[in-house]
């Protein structure tokens, strides 16, 4: 139920202030994401649960190749 | 041995499994209450390459298992009238209520939908002013705060036939009532990673002092569960009871504030009824009073209040199992009456439950 996936911004939204969106990429899979509590920029990576962004993340690959290498 | 579904990660894994074996000296069991966490735990098989000394045990984390029939009932008799549109998340379409579930009210003419956001639904009330609209709100803390968001936007767009059924659900109570069971075995917790992202850890530092239980924040992948379990371990092996944070990926210590600030203007702590376990003080959250013409109970009342049978499931170790204190496999109806797709018990309910889970994979 609490599932989240990873996406990239590919542009945004900021015509009702109250209700910030974007066009996310989901591995190809293109959506239009509320991202009224994340502060991104176009590139950048969030996490969306149900269809809102509830966080912003570093890109998953990068942060699992820098794990590997610090454990 | 390492199953082929985790070779992604093979070297990590395997690091991993050798640090867990070298620190565990005694039996310990572990608790996740997270959904998505008991299916990776099951599927990937995660139990079977730990020490056996290393239990892990599988609490409440499904909001769609641990929603009352009740409520479930309720949300049926709205979708038949002919002026509503039930919408909801796909995983709440086959749960069965007393008498049937709402993919069945559908096939009977209800008009129910699936939708993939509760945002979808303001656009499904604005294009249909003639019906109401009642999104089936069932959560944890993750996705309460979205329901939220897509009922700010229905009130701005001055929308009067948009409704929420809530069903909304807190972690931290269901720990503590579990932890302050006599018959608690449960010696760690694994926290859910998303539902974290929202809150934050402060409530988790509380529990965790008060109950001397050490809680990890954990991830969903094989290699953040694991990750999760180490640090637990590492914890009660060391005797501490601290609050870390090994899914730093996508949860900060605050956690996400809009979404609180939103939460706390909106929603008001209530007792909740949880399906299998019972009644947990302050374990959910509704609408505050002011919001009452989008809640959809108001509806409710016009509806015959007749006195709702529910069904005494005795047999069922639901409880036990979502405790820690049994296994589905000591369930005598595990796999043989009670299977997906005539769930018995709240943890076969849905996908994400844990009977349903052993249910695929074992």
């Amino acid at each position: 139920m609490c599932l989240a996936v990873p996406g990239k911004i590919l542009s945004i939204d900021n015509s009702i202030p109250e209700l910030r969106m974007a066009k996310v990429d989901f591995g190809g899979i293109i959506k239009k994401i509320c991202i009224q509590w994340v502060d991104v920029s176009i590139g950048d990576y969030v996490l969306v649960h149900a269809g809102v962004a509830i966080t912003a993340v570093e890109e998953e690959e990068n942060f699992y190749n820098q794990l590997s290498t610090t454990h | 041995m390492i199953p082929f579904a985790l070779t992604e990660n093979r070297e990590q894994v395997e690091a991993l499994i050798h640090s867990i074996r070298k620190i565990v000296t005694r039996p310990w069991a572990l608790m996740e209450i997270c959904g998505g966490q008991t299916h990776a735990i099951v599927r990937y098989r995660l139990e079977e390459m730990l020490p056996q000394e290393v239990k892990l045990l599988h609490g409440p984390g499904c909001p769609v298992c641990v929603t009352p029939t009740e409520r479930i009932d309720q949300a049926i008799e709205l979708a038949k009238r002919s002026d509503v549109i039930l919408a909801s998340f796909g995983d709440m379409i086959r749960v069965p209520g007393t008498h049937e579930d709402l993919q069945h009210a559908k096939a009977c003419g209800a008009n129910v939908q699936i939708l993939y956001t509760p945002l979808d639904a303001v656009d499904l009330a604005e294009t249909n002013p003639c019906k109401q609209v009642i999104f089936f709100a069932i959560g944890f803390e993750t996705t309460a705060p979205v329901y939220l968001i897509a009922l700010k936007e229905a009130i701005r767009r001055k929308l009067r036939n948009f409704f929420l059924l809530t069903s909304l659900f807190t972690v931290p109570p269901a720990i503590e009532a579990i932890l302050s069971d006599p018959n608690s075995c449960v010696n760690g917790f694994l926290t859910a990673g998303h539902v974290c992202t929202i809150t934050g850890n402060s409530v988790y530092r509380t529990i965790a002092k008060k109950y001397r239980t050490p809680m990890v924040v954990t991830g969903f992948k094989p290699i953040d569960l694991l990750q999760g379990i180490y640090h637990c371990l590492l914890q009660l092996e060391t005797g501490m009871y601290t609050v870390e944070n090994t899914y730093q990926w996508a949860v900060s210590e605050e956690g996400n504030l809009p979404a609180q600030a939103l939460m706390a203007e909106m929603l008001d702590p209530c007792d909740q009824n949880w399906r299998g376990i019972g009644r947990i003080a302050q374990s959910g959250l509704r609408l505050k009073a002011n919001f009452l013409p989008y809640n959809a109970d108001s509806l409710l009342s016009f509806i015959n209040n007749k006195k709702r049978s529910i069904q005494k499931q005795s047999d069922c170790i639901a409880g036990e199992i979502m405790k820690g204190s049994k296994h589905p496999v000591d369930c005598p109806f595990f796999g043989t009456r009670c299977i997906p797709n005539h769930p018995i018990g709240a943890p076969m309910v849905s996908a994400e439950g844990v009977c349903a889970a052993y249910y695929t994979y074992k």
